[in-house]
C-alpha cells in the first residue's frame, strides 16, 4: 500500500469512528483497519483503577482466547519482554525493535516462541501516555505486518483514537448507571483534591455548607458511608478519570 | 479569570506580555527544547508576535498567569501554512472564520494534577467561549500527540488532516476543530469548569483565587490511577 493509500485509510477510518456511537461496532471497524495494514489481533486496554483485575479492563480485544487465557495463567505478564519495555518509554514501539536492542532472557523467549507459533510474529504497541501516567495502550499482531515510518504513525493515530473513543463510550455507560449532577462531580473532583469545603466553596463560589451538601447527597446516590468512599466510586464508574 | 489581548495591547502591558513571553521561554526552550526557536534573552517570543495575534490568558486575582494561548489569523502569516503545509493531505484550511491555535501552555509547573487539569479546562472552555462570541468557526492547529490526546479527553471532535510525522521533538500532527457548542459544553463537563470564564463576554466572569495553585494537597495516592 502507497502511502497515500495508508493515509487515506486512516483518515477515513478515524472519520468512520467519530460518527459511530455503539461499543459494539468498533472492534469490527478497528480490526478490518488494522487488518489492512497487516494485523490480524489487536487489543485496547485501559489501566486498572485500584483493586481491579486486569481481565477486567479490555476495552477491545481480538487475541485468541486460548493465547490470552494461558498468558493469565503462566502470569507472563511478569516476564514479557513487551510490558516491561512500557516501563521504559511511551513511545509506541514494534516488538522487533525491543528484541533486538538487549539480551532476552529464558521465559521471554519462550512467550516469543508461543507467540509465533499462534501466528504473530511481529507486534506494533501504542502506549496511551496522558497528564503525567499511562491511561492505556492499544497492541496489534501479525504474521508479517509492515512498519515503516507512515504504518508508525498512521497506527499511533488510529490507536489514540481508538482508545479515547472506547474511553468516552464507557464514560456515558457510567454517567447513565448513576445520575451525578455536574455540581456533585464538581464538588468531589474537588475533594479528590485533597481541597476542603471551604476552599471548594472559594473556588466554586459557593458557600461551603452547600459544597457539604453536594457531597452528601453523592454519598446517598452511591450509596456509601464516608466522602472517600464516594470519591473511589466516581473514579470506579470513571466519573473522576479523563 | 481570562482575559483577552491582543499584539496592540503590548506596549500598555508590557509587564503582562513580559510575564508569557518569561513562561513560554521556560516551557518551550529549557523543558520541551523546541529547535528553531531564537529567545531574546529569557523571553521566547517570535516573528508571529505581531499585532495581529490574539492571546487568551487565564489570569489569579493577583493577576499572575495561569495558563495561556496564541490565536493567529489564518489570512496572514501562520505556522501551519508557513512551516508545516506538508502535514496536511487536503491543504491548510484559511479564512476569515478560522483561527490557528499555537503556545498553549499551563504555567504552574508545581501545582497538582487537579489543579493543571483544571486550568487546562478553564483555558480550553474560554477559547471556545471567545471563538464563539467573535464568529471563529474552526481552530487549526499543528499539535504533538500529548495535546492531541488533552482535546479528544474533552470529547473534541478533533479531525486530522493528515498523519503524524516524526520530529526531534515528538509526532507533529495537523488538525481542525469546530467551535461548537457540544464541545464548549463537554469541556466543561469533562474538566469540572462552572460557567462562563471569558471577562468582556460574561455577565459573571468566573473569579480564579490565588490560592489555587498554593498547595501540597494533590489526590492521594491510594486514589491515584
Amino acid at each position: 500500500m502507497s502511502q497515500r493509500e495508508v493515509e487515506q485509510l486512516t483518515l477515513e477510518f478515524v472519520a468512520a469512528l467519530d460518527a459511530t456511537e455503539a461499543s459494539t461496532a468498533i472492534t469490527p471497524m478497528f480490526s478490518s483497519y488494522a487488518d489492512r495494514l497487516g494485523f490480524t489481533h489487536a487489543t485496547c486496554l485501559r489501566v486498572p483503577e485500584a483493586g481491579e483485575q486486569l481481565d477486567d479492563c479490555f476495552l477491545l480485544n481480538t487475541f485468541p482466547d486460548d493465547w490470552v487465557r494461558r498468558y493469565g495463567e503462566c502470569g507472563y505478564i511478569k516476564s514479557d519482554p513487551i510490558v516491561r519495555e512500557l516501563y521504559l518509554t511511551y513511545q509506541p514501539f514494534s516488538w522487533s525493535e525491543v528484541i533486538g536492542r538487549r539480551e532476552v532472557g529464558l521465559v521471554e523467549q519462550q512467550i516469543m516462541a508461543e507467540c509465533q507459533s499462534a501466528g504473530m510474529k511481529e507486534g506494533f504497541v501504542v502506549p496511551i501516555y496522558q497528564g503525567g501516567g499511562y491511561t492505556g495502550l492499544v497492541s496489534l499482531a501479525g504474521r508479517d505486518p509492515m512498519i515503516t515510518a507512515e504504518h508508525r504513525g498512521a497506527l499511533t493515530l488510529a490507536s489514540i483514537y481508538v482508545h479515547n473513543k472506547l474511553m468516552t463510550l464507557r464514560r456515558h455507560e457510567a454517567h447513565t448507571q448513576s445520575d451525578l449532577t455536574e455540581r456533585e462531580l464538581e464538588c468531589l473532583r474537588w475533594a479528590a483534591a485533597g481541597k476542603s469545603d471551604w476552599e471548594i466553596g472559594q473556588i466554586l463560589l459557593i458557600s461551603s455548607k452547600t459544597v457539604n451538601y453536594h457531597i452528601e447527597n453523592a454519598k446517598r446516590k452511591f450509596g456509601v458511608a464516608t466522602r472517600v468512599q464516594a470519591i473511589v466510586s466516581a473514579l470506579r464508574f470513571g466519573r473522576l478519570a479523563n | 479569570m481570562m482575559d483577552v489581548y491582543t499584539g496592540y495591547d503590548e506596549p500598555n502591558c508590557s509587564s503582562v506580555f513580559e510575564q508569557m513571553y518569561r513562561q513560554r521561554y521556560e516551557i518551550y526552550v529549557k523543558r520541551r527544547k523546541w529547535s528553531g526557536l531564537r529567545p531574546v534573552g529569557e523571553l521566547e517570543k517570535d516573528q508571529y508576535d505581531t499585532p495581529s495575534a490574539i492571546y487568551l490568558l487565564v489570569q489569579d486575582d493577583a493577576e499572575d498567569i495561569l495558563a495561556g494561548l496564541r490565536l493567529l489569523p489564518t489570512t496572514g502569516p501562520h505556522i501551519f501554512g508557513d512551516l508545516f503545509p506538508h502535514l496536511s493531505a487536503s491543504g491548510v484550511p484559511e479564512g476569515g472564520a478560522i483561527l490557528e491555535l499555537t503556545r498553549f501552555y499551563v504555567a504552574p509547573f508545581k501545582s497538582s494534577k487537579a489543579v493543571r487539569d483544571w486550568l487546562v479546562g478553564v483555558l480550553c472552555a474560554g477559547m471556545i467561549e471567545y471563538c464563539q462570541a467573535n464568529g471563529i468557526h474552526q481552530i487549526t492547529s499543528v499539535i504533538d500527540t500529548f495535546l492531541l490526546k488533552l482535546m479528544l479527553s474533552m470529547e473534541w471532535r478533533v479531525r486530522p488532516l493528515g498523519l503524524p510525522q516524526r520530529y526531534p521533538e515528538g509526532e507533529a500532527i495537523a488538525v481542525v476543530v469546530d467551535m461548537t457548542q457540544e464541545i464548549l459544553l463537554s469541556t466543561r463537563r469533562t474538566k469540572g469548569v462552572s460557567g462562563q470564564v471569558l471577562r468582556n463576554w460574561a455577565t459573571q466572569p468566573m473569579r480564579i483565587p490565588a490560592t489555587v495553585r498554593m498547595e501540597g494537597a494533590s489526590v492521594p495516592q491510594s486514589l491515584a490511577l
